[in-house]
């Protein structure tokens, strides 16, 4: 189990996450939803120890951080390196030996191309795939489907519920509502640096409400259309 | 320019006058110690400038100006770019070259998609990304040049143009150690801060050896023994600088402003045996700096 106990982060004076109390279950997947801004990446980013922050997270094994496949938003890249160096890169920061890159090249990516020639869904389906090489135990997803394809779409769904099956932690975010009803167990949604709602999946559609009343009344109201 | 200076931590005006004299130390290196200096000045000079020429760069520039403010930009700063180059080839009396690299520099701003290739350059260190992967890519012409100067050294039985080739190899690659890599390059290493470190100095080692070898092999082969001397020593302080740049970077990880870098270099560079001073200190802080990054 992780346990996320009080975390709270600040840029300056400027609260980004407040007194944020989430716990997560093996072999379940929980979504973090919220408007741009809210805290969803510096959350997870401070679970997955790239950011200080003052709280705690609890975890049953010794070292969180080596078994987490974190999957950023915009994947970085460096220049001039190719699809299968930086999956080599990644199995050789985990120190694994005697992985067929080619074999488990499951979107079916040009590995032999530099990264950065890649569309922007395909460096995400890079940088999902060095993930999942990893065989990591926790996974934490910021917006895995954003800028992906319909059919890499389906294969993400498989291996989300291939993942879940095998016990993992799964942490996701996205903008696209239905993906999170096609595959999460449980839905908080953040908002200004808090978790305002917490919920199973036979109440998503409360969170779907809550989202809908803040776009639409606040936003569209007092948004002036000439 | 002026910006780089100041985020690099020296004062700018001490800067520019740094890079003129190390500019006019190297140009006078070059016509003292290469055939055909000013043609090899000239493709010096031309070859810099194609890192205007840059895809992203010139995208950019496409944004920001209207198509024929654009080419003028391009026309301009490609001009001021190979100024001093052509000064100094005017101070070296070869006129017609100097105009040349003016009228060629002009040609090259209609280059504009450098950088972003769709064919890849192979690289003999695939097995083990990310510096040489890289660095290799981008600089794999300055070992056919060094390469060439060791060949020419020894044919010509000039010693200090073989020894030039060597420097040029150890400083290419401590050039792939300038630039600190994106947080999460560090943050996936499942290894201790020691072994980071020890393996990021062992590939290091062992890939500026392998290039390095050809021209270590050609002097010794090429020159006497009291040459060798020289060229092992050379060898060992250019490793004593390769470890203290990697130890450098991380020493101030993540932050990109390398002033107590710099200067240790700097010094090193008069006093060689400085190194043994830094690098300690260099170790100590990077792993303090490491462990924060990789043990949670």
């Amino acid at each position: 189990m992780l346990s996320i106990l009080d975390l709270s982060k600040k840029y300056g004076k400027k609260q980004i996450l407040d007194a944020i109390q989430l716990h997560f279950n093996p072999g379940e997947i929980t979504g973090i939803v919220g408007e741009n801004g809210a805290g969803k990446t510096t959350l997870f980013k401070c679970i997955a120890g790239l950011e200080s922050f003052t709280g705690e997270i609890k975890y049953s094994k010794v070292n969180r951080k080596n078994t987490i496949g974190f999957l950023e938003t915009n994947p970085e890249f460096l220049s001039k390196i190719t699809g299968k160096e930086y999956l080599q890169l990644i199995c050789n920061a985990r120190n694994l030996q005697q992985i067929d890159i080619e074999a488990q090249n499951i979107f079916q990516l040009p590995l032999q191309q530099y990264a950065e020639t890649y569309s922007t869904g395909m460096k995400k389906k890079l940088a999902l795939t060095g993930v999942l090489l990893q065989s990591n135990d926790i996974f934490i997803l910021d917006e895995p489907f954003n800028g992906v394809d319909i059919q890499s779409n389906l294969i993400i769904k498989e291996l989300l519920t291939k993942l879940k099956q095998k016990g993992k932690i799964i942490l996701l975010s996205s903008h696209i509502f239905s993906t999170l009803q096609d595959t999460c167990d449980h839905l908080h949604y953040i908002k200004a640096g808090k978790i305002k709602k917490s919920v199973k999946k036979k109440d998503f559609k409360i969170i779907e409400n809550l989202m809908k009343d803040v776009a639409l009344d606040e936003k569209i109201r007092n948004f002036n259309i000439k | 320019m002026y910006r780089h200076i100041d985020e690099f931590g020296v004062i700018p005006l001490l800067g520019i006058a740094i890079i003129i004299a190390v500019f006019i130390g190297v140009s006078s290196a070059i016509f003292d110690n290469l055939l055909y200096p000013n043609y090899c000045y000239l493709l010096i000079g031309l070859g810099l400038s194609l890192q205007l020429s840059t895809k992203k760069r010139t995208v950019f520039l496409k944004k920001c100006f209207p198509t024929q403010t654009f080419w003028k930009v391009r026309i301009l700063e490609n001009t001021l770019f190979i100024l001093p180059f052509s000064i100094f080839l005017s101070y070296k009396q070869f006129y017609i070259e100097s105009m040349l690299m003016h009228i060629l520099a002009i040609g090259i701003s209609c280059v504009n998609n450098i950088g972003i290739q769709s064919f890849t350059i192979p690289t003999p260190f695939g097995k083990k990304p990310f510096e040489f992967v890289i660095g290799f890519r981008n600089s794999f012409w300055i070992y056919i040049l060094a390469y060439a100067l060791t060949f020419i050294s020894v044919v010509v039985e000039n010693y200090n143009l073989g020894i030039f080739s060597l420097i040029i190899v150890f400083v290419t690659c401590m050039s792939y150690y300038s630039k600190p890599e994106p947080l999460y390059y560090v943050w996936i290493h499942t290894f201790t801060p020691k072994a980071f470190l020890y393996d990021k100095l062992k590939t290091a080692i062992l890939f500026t050896g392998l290039l390095a070898l050809p021209i270590i092999s050609a002097l010794t082969v090429g020159f006497s023994i009291v040459e060798l001397q020289f060229t092992l020593m050379f060898t060992c302080i250019g490793f004593g600088f390769i470890i203290v740049t990697i130890l450098g970077k991380y020493h101030n990880y993540p932050s990109n402003i390398p002033l107590f870098q710099g200067f240790a270099l700097l010094v090193s560079l008069i006093f060689p045996p400085l190194l043994f001073v830094f690098i300690p200190i260099f170790y100590k802080k990077a792993i303090k700096n490491l462990n924060a990054i990789l043990t949670c």
